[in-house]
């Protein structure tokens, strides 16, 4: 019952904040801007194409009315076009945002997978030589520009050692021999559902490089919010209470102590992913690799407003979905978060 | 004897604790060379003018050498000069960013958590919604609604940040708020704006400094990334992500120099800022001094 009543809570603000969004989003492309009608209409438009552009999207009319065609707009899941490619930002999207989850995911998984048995021995192991080159490599995460990484990383790994593609989801000999049917937009999936291996192999060495670079920052959050809950979690007496039963420390920490510090972690899952996108949106040009983020700079550049502003939302909306899962999952798992 | 040791810092104290944390130390130093650089980057640098943005065509594409230990870029400027002045918009941003969030963030924060009641729900409620956007993406919507350039990103980075601080202001001010010498100033009659300011701001600046110690580094890095992208500083001038993006495309063709100097600029600045604002942190909490 209690679980109920904070799913509800819980998706009633879900559903407050993404009207919150809306109002925002709407603010900055209408209220901030001077001329918004010029930002749309992209880099030195024409009076006339400016004109259409404000009868378009009723520029002329009051605020409220504005508002109500925007998210009318929005709720039939008109996103816009594009002013430079003048396609739909629904059929872009539609490609771009699957690769950038792709990356995304694989980087938080990579976060996770390095960042908490790293974090659970440095919080086992406070002051020891291993805990305070844990705390330099998580500083190191957290501090180093994602975009810079990426050359770094390319340099070594692409032209010193050879090892790995320098970007691009998919190499251009495997994605003419060995085309992958889409269906989901994850290549790694749609690969595997078509039994097609070696499109498959190839796609993850190519994911490879880009999603590390993308963890660092997660990966040293999670050894900081991992390591700082194990410090917190091994001093309780049910496990200096274990200790004297002799348990073996290896059942100590994993077993015991990583499932009452694995709550902070859980959190962490969401915060990975906050960072990890906002990489992608650094990183994805120096890869190649065709996301939204890539799909955000190069708008940048092109002066490409209502793409800016299309990506913000449905990313955001992307998270605030995120974030609920991680939330309701955590509820479920720990009965202390539902009473709180 | 007792004006000489006026200076003197008391063993166990806050700034005895810190003193005494090596890596705050070593970042301390760094982060004051590298405003000491910034500062006075007109005189120390031969190259002045370039560090501003006039190009020496005879210098393009220039290996580190000992005239330019940096090398010099695409424009044949040096390295070292534009480094130092992009420092100067660098450190700036990360600085100008963090405070701009706290001056705007505490008082809210100290409203919501003061006042209480509908205000304070209202305000909740709005922190919760710039919250929602992923780190940097509203930045980036907000700074090209507002055109490409140093301020408008800067402002663009702060509008996005100073929830953070409305919150921890709040939370702070929530666990203040109930102690009797609140309750005596306000049984004695003093007004609300007085206690907020008096009483209750310098209880809950310590956290806040923390914070905004901690922040530095971030902020210097998204204000980074939006350079990085063509949101921020705006040729003939840079800053450290302006200049690796510059230097991006020659990378892998041997013209290495260029990205890997700001770069590490911005890496190593970044790391001092997060060092020192965990040494303030554990030597503000004596708590934490003990489990260190």
């Amino acid at each position: 019952m209690a679980f109920l009543s904070f799913l509800m809570r819980r998706l009633g603000l879900s559903v407050f904040v993404f009207v919150g969004v809306l109002i925002l989003t709407f603010i900055v492309s209408r209220v901030i801007p001077s001329n918004p009608a010029a930002l749309y209409a992209g880099a030195r438009p024409r009076p006339d194409q400016v004109a259409a552009i404000e009868k378009k999207l009723g520029l002329d009319k009051p605020l409220t009315e504005q508002f109500r065609v925007y998210v009318g707009d929005l709720l039939r899941g008109d996103l816009g076009d594009s002013y430079h490619s003048r396609r739909s930002i629904n059929t872009d999207l539609r490609i771009f945002l699957p690769a950038t989850l792709e990356l995304v995911i694989a980087s938080v998984v990579i976060a996770l997978a390095l960042g908490i048995p790293i974090g659970v021995l440095a919080g086992a192991y406070p002051r020891s030589a291993f805990d305070y080159a844990t705390r330099f490599v998580a500083v190191a995460g957290v501090s180093v520009p994602s975009f810079w990484l990426a050359l770094i990383a390319q340099f070594i790994f692409f032209s010193q050692l050879g090892w790995l593609p320098l970007g691009s989801r998919i190499s251009r000999d495997a994605s003419l021999f060995y085309p992958i049917a889409l269906q989901t937009g994850f290549f790694l999936i749609d690969a595997a559902i078509s039994g097609n291996w070696q499109a498959w192999l190839d796609a993850l060495h190519h994911l490879i490089l880009p999603a590390l670079v993308l963890s660092a920052y997660p990966v040293g959050v999670t050894i900081r919010m991992t390591q700082a809950s194990m410090l917190e979690v091994l001093s309780e007496t049910y496990v200096t209470a274990a200790r004297a039963a002799g348990l073996s420390q290896r059942v100590i920490l994993f077993k015991l102590a990583l499932k009452n510090a694995i709550m902070p972690t859980l959190t962490v899952v969401g915060l990975s992913f906050a960072y990890s996108i906002t990489g992608a949106f650094l990183v994805e040009t120096i890869f190649s690799w065709p996301g939204v983020g890539k799909y955000v700079t190069e708008a940048v550049l092109n002066v490409d407003f209502p793409v800016i502003i299309a990506v913000t939302l449905v990313v955001t909306v992307v998270y605030i979905l995120v974030n609920l899962l991680v939330d309701l999952t955590q509820a479920f798992v720990d009965p202390r978060v539902r009473l709180a | 004897m007792k004006s000489r040791t006026r200076f003197r810092i008391e063993s166990g104290s806050s700034a005895w604790f810190l003193l005494r944390d090596r890596a705050a130390l070593i970042s301390m130093a760094f982060l004051i060379f590298v405003a000491l650089a910034a500062v006075f980057a007109p005189v120390l640098t031969p190259y002045a003018n370039q560090g501003r943005g006039d190009p020496d065509l005879s210098a393009k594409f220039r290996a580190p050498s000992i005239e330019h230990p940096f090398g010099a870029d695409g424009l044949g400027r040096d390295q070292v000069a534009r480094l130092m002045f992009g420092a100067r918009r660098s450190l700036s941003m990360g600085l100008i960013v963090v405070l701009a969030a706290m001056a705007v963030g505490t008082p809210i924060g100290m409203a919501a958590g003061y006042l209480g009641g509908w205000i304070d729900e209202a305000i909740m409620r709005v922190t919760d919604i710039f919250l929602a956007f992923p780190p940097l993406l509203l930045a980036i919507a907000i700074a090209a609604a507002l055109g490409a350039s140093y301020i408008n990103a800067v402002t663009a980075i702060a509008a996005t940040w100073w929830p953070w601080y409305a919150r921890l202001a709040r939370a702070q001010t929530l666990s203040v708020r109930e102690r009797a010498y609140i309750e005596a100033a306000r049984s004695i009659g003093v007004r609300d704006r007085v206690i907020i300011r008096r009483h209750i701001l310098p209880n809950i600046m310590t956290p806040i400094i923390v914070q905004g110690t901690l922040d530095v580094g971030t902020a210097i890095l998204v204000a980074a990334g939006l350079s990085f992208i063509g949101l921020g500083t705006q040729a003939p001038f840079a800053d450290w992500g302006v200049m690796i993006s510059d230097g991006r495309l020659f990378f892998l063709s041997g013209r290495w120099w260029m990205s890997t100097f700001p770069g590490l600029a911005i890496f190593l600045t970044a790391m001092a800022f997060n060092f020192l604002g965990d040494g303030v942190r554990v030597a503000a909490d004596p708590r934490l001094r003990r489990l260190l």
